[in-house]
């Protein structure tokens, strides 16, 4: 085992939850990144979770990766969005000191013995027997490995716009790789181009702090991870929020030709759910005002993150815009936005377990599969490289179902569907939300984790108290379940809540969160049960493995449409089949009439 | 149970067996030009849809029949697939003769539905649609034909894949805001989306209203005759059936078995059903007749009260109003009695004489009419057992969605309900694959469809 060696290419979220994984599972990492300096940096906002991506963190947390961990320990604010619209999808918030969270997250890198860095490129790889042998540096040092796993995010080609000046860049300042494309193509691979970007960093001193307004977070979150100490009691800066008027959206339409994206320049296709301002003013021409968010990009920060402002005009024009709104009157920007075109690998030709269907060994996870988003470079990184262990071990892939976790949707619609445009993920694009609440993200998937030895004894332990004190709590409550006024059916009714529990005697010592846990389950187990029958309907068909040789052309009654699909993207389940654009239910039934031969 | 084996060319007898002046023999399947050429030693392709004077020949060259040969190329076709109809002339003889020579071709004869079965695999027509067809062919009245066409014609289809897109659009902008946070966009007010429920809710109530009338012009309605030994039931059974098929003797209790007729009224099915006369008895055979006849009983529509003094009397001393049906209190015999002692509200009716038989018919019809009063050429009707059981179901979905609203607005559990209605309306239409109610569904029809 000593000298089976998996290569990472890339330092960042992805390359570095892969790098963990590896080390916790006993195996031996690599990271091979341009500028070691970099490993963990984050290059856009100085946020983790939100959205969706809170969700991602919590399951990240539960199968033993870092990124919650570290977001609470540099935690400036914290917040949990979207609490008016049901607890399934209530979605917490860090707002995080990049320099903190980088400086940490690269130490426990640097002073792993499992994990070691080296500073050069990636270009091209070796294949012996279909397998991936070698990498080949940029400086023509070939390394040795049994494994390797691509995180190269936006690096590959990248190509920074700002108005009509566009330069080589991996992000602002770093320079780009390349080489890698052209050897995936040379390999067979397709592989396509998107578009980002990232709005101006404004010097904090310049701004008129009293026109802000002020946003607040909350006192006592519950924090990311199960592993952080409680009680939680994060620093709780204040953000601050201002409004476009209508004389910004007329400055920006006036210039809107000067727009890097607007002018024709990028081909890449960019994300229609985090759109630039451009965007955000031609497509909701209706609205009268945006709100832009003041985030600190560390503690004390001069620098200041305009999160909303998202940009490819010129940096006079952000400038001049940026000056229609009061507080900005004297505005001076560190850095303009800029938009960031990159290549990325179609990842359909990716298995579940994020492995070439064509080459054995060889993994991919972040940007470089088509995603945006700390949180979900994250989420592939660790599950490429718990499959790049299993891979060497020879051992069946690990693979989450959509109905286990956020990281199985988002691995799932990266493999059947078709990128147009960065993926970020959403909590729509999940069937089955009620039972992905993201309290319960430990229960689903630290099972799993212990299974596959990916957590450490201080994690297990950890999930195993929580487990544990859930249990005593439940149990003390359903025991009493059906006497006409128990604490089991206030519960039930909306009288009772966690905050009440915690005030009740034998539950002084239970953690608020396990408390939360339980009244949510209480609540909701009737929908609960509901969502499981109704998943129980569809699981023997979505879960059906079809051969990687199924012979599609024995179909005939198949669409022309749908057979060129199956067999360019070669499905591994049904489900997954039912999934691609242009399947039709009638196909669907084809095929598995035609499996039960 | 039909093959998963769906590559194979197959054939079948589409017309009834037995002596007719023609029968049509059907073919579906693969490239059929070759087998046209082969049979009818022809070198021309045939027009698709057109009707072709051909021979057809065995291999030995000697002629089998002339025939009509119509060919359909696919997927422009009943099954989408290829598919020859060949009108060879009827009788024992020659649709055997040239059967024979398409097995020996390597021509499968089909299992029952497949054809049907097929046509739905290769998304020509849905779940409801194949139903409609397995309905028309089985239809016995010219009601339950229009009905049963209209919804092979999609009628019922359309309905609900209207209320679904409904559903779906309300999903979308809930799904949607569940993506976005607070401030950046304003949550569509309850009140919006309780209109749209309501309105789905509406919808599909009224459809499954029509499962009433589609039940009644499907399987018809149960007249039961109703009354004490020898009250004239079977001579009025033999009357309506115009036939002698239940035996009639002055011995009370000669009726020991129930015995059924169908009949037409106002094109609706009417089963008439003769029971054993309600009595006190330690005859077990007796005995046996009474209880079958209470479950009759149970099962009736309506049922019809004989007796020859009294029937209003004699329906008050049972428990039969218990079971709420509608009741026809009929006066039996009422030649015997004198007209002074014929009450109102009844129906006075003499076998013997033959008077009052009309007025029986025109009571029947006036229900009937008035309980079928349904515009099935403009609103869809359920015609399956399948399709009502799966469509009831929603409207507790529908309900506890309402529920939700009224409390604090969980968009969660908001979408989770109307996933699982969409589904069910998928289900419905048979868009959700499930390879029992398939293989189910079509094995119930029989072979050639």
């Amino acid at each position: 085992m000593e000298n089976k060696t998996i290569i990472i290419a890339g330092g960042g979220h992805a390359g570095i939850e892969a790098a963990l994984v590896i080390s916790r599972m006993g195996f031996k990492a690599t990271i091979v990144t341009i500028d070691p300096r970099a490993i963990g940096r984050m290059s856009c906002n100085p946020a983790i979770g939100g959205l969706a991506k809170g969700h991602l963190v919590k399951e990240i947390d539960a199968l033993g990766g870092a990124m919650g961990f570290f977001a609470d320990k540099s935690c400036l604010q914290f917040k949990t969005l979207n609490k008016s619209k049901g607890r399934a999808v209530w979605s917490p918030r860090a707002q995080v000191d990049k320099l903190q969270y980088a400086n940490n997250i690269s130490h426990i890198i640097k002073t792993n013995k499992n994990i070691n860095i080296i500073k050069g490129e990636v270009v091209d790889f070796d294949t012996k027997q279909g397998a991936v042998s070698f990498v080949i540096l940029k400086s023509n040092i070939k390394i040795e490995c049994s494994a390797l796993i691509i995180t190269s995010g936006t690096f590959l080609n990248g190509l920074i716009h700002i108005g009509d000046t566009s330069f080589r860049a991996g992000r602002m300042g770093e320079k780009p790789s390349s080489g890698l494309t052209e050897a995936l193509n040379k390999h067979g691979f397709n592989t396509g181009r998107l578009k980002t970007g990232t709005p101006p960093r404004l010097l904090s001193t310049s701004i008129d702090w009293k026109k802000t307004k002020i946003s607040k977070g909350e006192d006592k979150p519950f924090p990311f991870s199960i592993n952080t100490t409680r009680p939680y009691k994060p620093t709780n800066d204040n953000c601050n929020i201002v409004n476009t008027s209508l004389s910004t959206h007329d400055h920006i339409q006036k210039n809107i030709h000067l727009s890097a994206m607007f002018s024709g320049k990028i081909e890449g296709v960019g994300p229609r759910y985090c759109p630039s301002i451009e965007d955000k003013i031609v497509r909701f021409s209706e609205n009268p005002s945006h709100q832009l968010f003041l985030e600190p990009e560390w503690k004390n920060s001069n620098q200041i993150y305009l999160n909303g402002f998202s940009t490819s005009l010129p940096r006079e024009t952000q400038i001049t815009a940026l000056k229609t709104i009061p507080a900005f009157k004297n505005i001076e920007i560190i850095r303009p936005g800029y938009a960031i075109e990159y290549d990325y690998l179609v990842p359909s030709q990716l298995k579940r377990s994020l492995e070439s269907k064509t080459i054995s060994g060889l993994f991919s996870a972040g940007q470089i599969n088509g995603t945006s988003g700390y949180e979900e470079a994250a989420a592939q990184g660790l599950m490429a490289g718990i499959n790049a262990c299993k891979y060497i071990a020879n051992k069946k892939e690990f693979v989450l179902t959509r109905d286990q976790a956020y990281i199985g949707v988002l691995i799932d619609d990266l493999t059947t569907k078709e990128i147009n445009e960065p993926y970020r993920m959403f909590t729509a694009s999940a069937e089955h939300r009620l039972l992905l609440r993201p309290e319960t993200a430990s229960f689903r998937l630290s099972p799993f984790a212990i299974k596959h030895k990916i957590l450490t004894d201080r994690q297990k332990s950890k999930y195993l108290d929580y487990f544990n004190s859930y249990n005593i709590v439940f149990e003390s409550l359903s025991k009493h379940q059906k006497k006409p006024r128990s604490t089991y059916k206030e519960i039930l009714r909306g009288n009772i809540s966690f905050i009440e529990l915690a005030n009740l005697n034998k539950f002084k010592t239970a953690p608020l969160e396990v408390l939360f846990a339980v009244e949510t389950y209480i609540k909701y187990k009737g929908y609960i049960m509901r969502e499981k029958e109704r998943l129980n309907k569809t699981k023997s068909l979505e879960e059906k493995l079809i051969d990687s040789d199924f012979s599609y052309n024995k179909i005939y009654n198949l669409s022309n449409e749908a057979r060129e699909k199956l067999i360019n993207i070669k499905p591994e389940t049904l489900g997954q089949a039912s999934r691609i654009a242009g399947v039709k239910p009638s196909d669907i039934a084809s095929i598995a009439i035609a499996m039960l031969k | 149970m039909i093959k998963p084996l769906v590559q194979d060319n197959i054939v079948a007898l589409a017309t009834p067996p037995g002596i007719g002046a023609i029968a049509i023999i059907r073919v579906s399947g693969q490239n059929l030009v070759s087998l046209y050429k082969k049979i009818t030693k022809k070198k021309k392709i045939p027009k698709h849809r057109y009707a072709n004077y051909n021979s057809i020949f065995d291999n030995n060259l000697n002629k089998v029949d002339n025939c009509l040969i119509t060919y359909f190329k696919g997927p422009n076709s009943f099954t989408g697939e290829d598919v020859l109809e060949i009108s060879c002339h009827g009788g024992e003889f020659i649709p055997k003769a040239i059967l024979t020579l398409l097995y020996a071709l390597k021509i499968r004869q089909a299992s029952p539905g497949e054809f049907s079965y097929r046509a739905f695999l290769n998304g020509k027509i849905d779940l409801i649609q194949a139903e409609a067809i397995s309905g028309l062919i089985s239809s016995k009245t010219l009601k339950n034909a229009q009905v049963q066409l209209n919804n092979l014609n999609g009628g019922l289809s359309k309905s609900l894949t209207s209320i679904r897109t409904k559903a779906i659009t309300l999903l979308t902008i809930l799904e949607h805001e569940l993506d976005f946070t607070e401030e950046e966009i304003s949550f569509t007010t309850t009140s919006e989306i309780k209109l749209i429920l309501n309105s789905i809710l509406h919808s599909i109530k009224s459809i499954i209203t029509s499962s009433n009338f589609g039940k009644t012009i499907n399987v018809g309605i149960r007249v039961v005759l109703f009354g004490k030994p020898n009250a004239g039931k079977s001579s009025l059974f033999n009357r309506l059936s115009g036939s002698e098929k239940a035996i009639v003797t002055n011995i009370p209790g000669t009726t020991r078995d129930t015995i059924e007729t169908w009949l037409e009224i106002s094109g609706i099915p009417v089963c008439i059903i003769d029971t054993a006369g309600i009595v006190e008895s330690k005859n077990e055979v007796e005995l046996l007749g009474i209880q079958k006849s209470m479950q009759e009983f149970k099962g009736a529509d309506i049922i019809l009260i004989l007796d020859e003094t009294n029937p209003l009397e004699f329906y008050k001393q049972q428990k039969i109003g218990r079971l709420n049906k509608k009741i026809i209190l009929v006066h039996t015999k009422s030649d015997l009695t004198l007209s002074s002692a014929r009450g109102t509200g009844l129906i006075n009716i003499s076998v013997k004489t033959n008077s009052g038989i009309d007025d029986l018919y025109t009571e029947l019809s006036t229900h009937l009419k008035k309980n079928l009063n349904y515009d099935y050429a403009k609103d869809p009707v359920i015609m399956s057992e399948r399709q009502y059981a799966l469509l009831s179901s929603t409207t507790s979905i529908l309900n506890e969605a309402n529920n939700i609203l009224n409390k604090e607005p969980d968009l969660v559990l908001l979408s989770s309900l109307l996933h699982e209605f969409t589904e069910i309306l998928e289900e419905i239409l048979g868009k959700i694959t499930n390879e029992d109610i398939f293989q189910n569904l079509f094995s119930e029809f029989c072979i050639g469809k």
